[in-house]
């Protein structure tokens, strides 16, 4: 089997799933309205001010939904020994990850599309810069969140209190992608400044750990 | 083993005290800051052994992914603990003195923040390792790959921002470099924080394998009494 | 002067600190060795 064929059955496995239960998509759709909402009554802010505060905004209320989807990224397979099965199996296990960390992109990729008009109807936010570079940079800093968040959410089934221990890993990593993000966005949206070099940056930072997790899975999944 | 620490351990406390009173007495004052100043014989020292102990963090975990020996495992705990303290009273004496000098606690500089989230990925590192249950060699070596890749990522970012702290006051520019004086009190204080950094890290180091030993002895016994 | 009151909270943070954590790990390698004694006196 090759490392191609096995990402995409189990992603599209993966894929099946959510949509037959849309658990993931589902919690974090409504984790992220209500974090949305909060902010709006906390800050209730003007279109010129919710332009300043909004990258900001977006990206924690993003950041805090994917870890409601990452914590359950392994949850399934280990509840019926899959991920024993998959030691003893020949598949490599990149193919796992691999599948999985798209998974997770993809989920938080579509609640992005859905939120978004959300943010935009509650914050009255219009862009002066130009939007396709937002688009641009919410691609590379979902893929920083979900590598690191796919590789330490297999590391984290293995403590005590798991859920907890998933964020608490994730964010001090995650620093500096969230900065580029919420920067990036921030630039754009008033149009004072180019995000070029947060982009760059973001580029760098998913390539460097995207290369990190894919070195150090195999020795996570079979350590036992 | 027991006798070199009984030797080195006051020694170096001994000495460490004289250094102080070179730095708080002998040492020259600086001319804009004041007396102030003398903290940096205390926070540069904490910087480098603080940046060490992350280094043999790394290093010792590297080892413990290629050759799965448990004492490197030890040496890693060892120094990332002794990395976070030193790391953190290094961000308190950086706060101590921003506050008379710059007017301010704390700013979102690069060397500062860097520090700060430098201290944050080590404190999630013990973290993980006080909270797992099994397979925390492996797991904490991952981690401690992750963290040491991050720091660059961490500092450029940041350095996007304005930058607020002194350069490095040697081996920069023109004007930098230290009165004689003051790098001769500099360099005993930076020589004995490293002692002192080692002497934590050896003596962590025999705790948690001491530690170790006594977990398994109590496998064996647990085992032999269902035997 | 009361720069000097920050020198001299930056000075006795990091004895007290240094300190602090220099007692901790004697008291943890006490309480081990008693154990493995224990352990061993125990069998």
């Amino acid at each position: 089997m090759t490392t191609l064929t096995v990402t995409r059955t189990t992603l599209l496995k993966d894929l099946r799933m959510e949509w037959r239960s849309k658990d993931a998509i589902n919690s974090m759709l409504f984790f992220a309205l209500l974090v949305v909402v909060i902010f709006s009554f906390a800050f209730n802010p003007t279109a010129e001010e919710s332009r300043m505060i909004a990258g900001g905004l977006i990206w924690v209320a993003f950041l805090f939904a994917a870890v409601v989807a990452l914590n359950q990224t392994w949850a399934r397979e280990l509840r019926n020994q899959v991920l024993d099965a998959y030691r003893v199996s020949p598949a490599p296990p990149n193919a796992l990850f691999l599948a999985k960390a798209i998974g997770n992109f993809l989920f938080v990729v579509v609640l992005e599309c859905l939120m978004t008009p959300l943010f935009v109807i509650f914050y009255e936010l219009r862009s002066i810069g130009p939007v396709w570079q937002l688009i641009v940079v919410a691609l590379l800093g979902t893929w920083a969140l979900v590598v690191n968040g796919t590789f330490f959410a297999a590391l984290s089934i293995r403590t005590r209190s798991r859920e907890i221990m998933l964020p608490l890993i994730l964010f001090p990593i995650s620093i500096p992608a969230l900065l580029g993000m919420v920067d990036a966005t921030t630039s754009i949206l008033t149009g004072e400044a180019t995000p070029d070099f947060w982009i760059k940056l973001l580029a760098v930072y998913d390539i460097v750990f995207t290369a990190i997790c894919l070195m150090l899975f195999e020795t996570v999944l079979n350590a036992e | 083993m027991k006798r070199l620490a009984l030797i080195t351990l006051p020694l170096t406390l001994v000495l460490l005290a004289v250094s102080s009173y070179l730095a708080l007495v002998v040492a020259p004052t600086e001319a804009t800051m004041g007396d102030v100043q003398r903290i940096f014989y205390y926070h540069v020292p904490s910087a480098w052994v603080g940046g060490f102990c992350f280094f043999i963090n790394f290093v010792a975990s590297i080892w413990y992914l290629w050759k799965r020996s448990p004492r490197s495992d030890a040496l890693a705990a060892a120094s990332a603990e002794v990395g976070v303290v030193f790391c953190a009273v290094l961000l308190i004496e950086g706060t101590l003195w921003a506050r008379p000098v710059w007017g301010i606690w704390w700013t979102w500089d690069a060397r500062l923040t860097t520090t700060l989230v430098l201290w944050l990925i080590y404190v999630s590192y013990l973290v993980l390792r006080r909270f797992s249950a099994g397979q925390t060699q492996v797991m904490a070596a991952a981690l401690a790959v992750f963290a040491f890749a991050d720091v660059p990522i961490v500092y450029m970012s940041i350095r996007w921002f304005r930058t607020q702290h002194p350069s490095p006051v040697m081996g920069g520019g023109e004007n930098s470099g230290l009165a004689p004086a003051m790098l001769q009190v500099f360099l005993v204080n930076l020589a004995l924080f490293t002692v002192l950094g080692i002497l934590f890290i050896w003596l962590r180091y025999k705790l948690e394998t001491a530690e170790q030993a006594l977990e398994s002895a109590h496998a064996q016994a647990a085992l032999k009494g269902a035997a | 002067m009361s720069s000097i009151a920050f020198l001299k909270a930056a000075y006795i943070v990091a004895w007290a600190a240094y300190l602090a954590y220099l007692m901790r790990i004697l008291l943890r390698m006490k309480k081990v060795e008693t154990e493995m004694k224990d352990l061993e006196r125990g069998k």
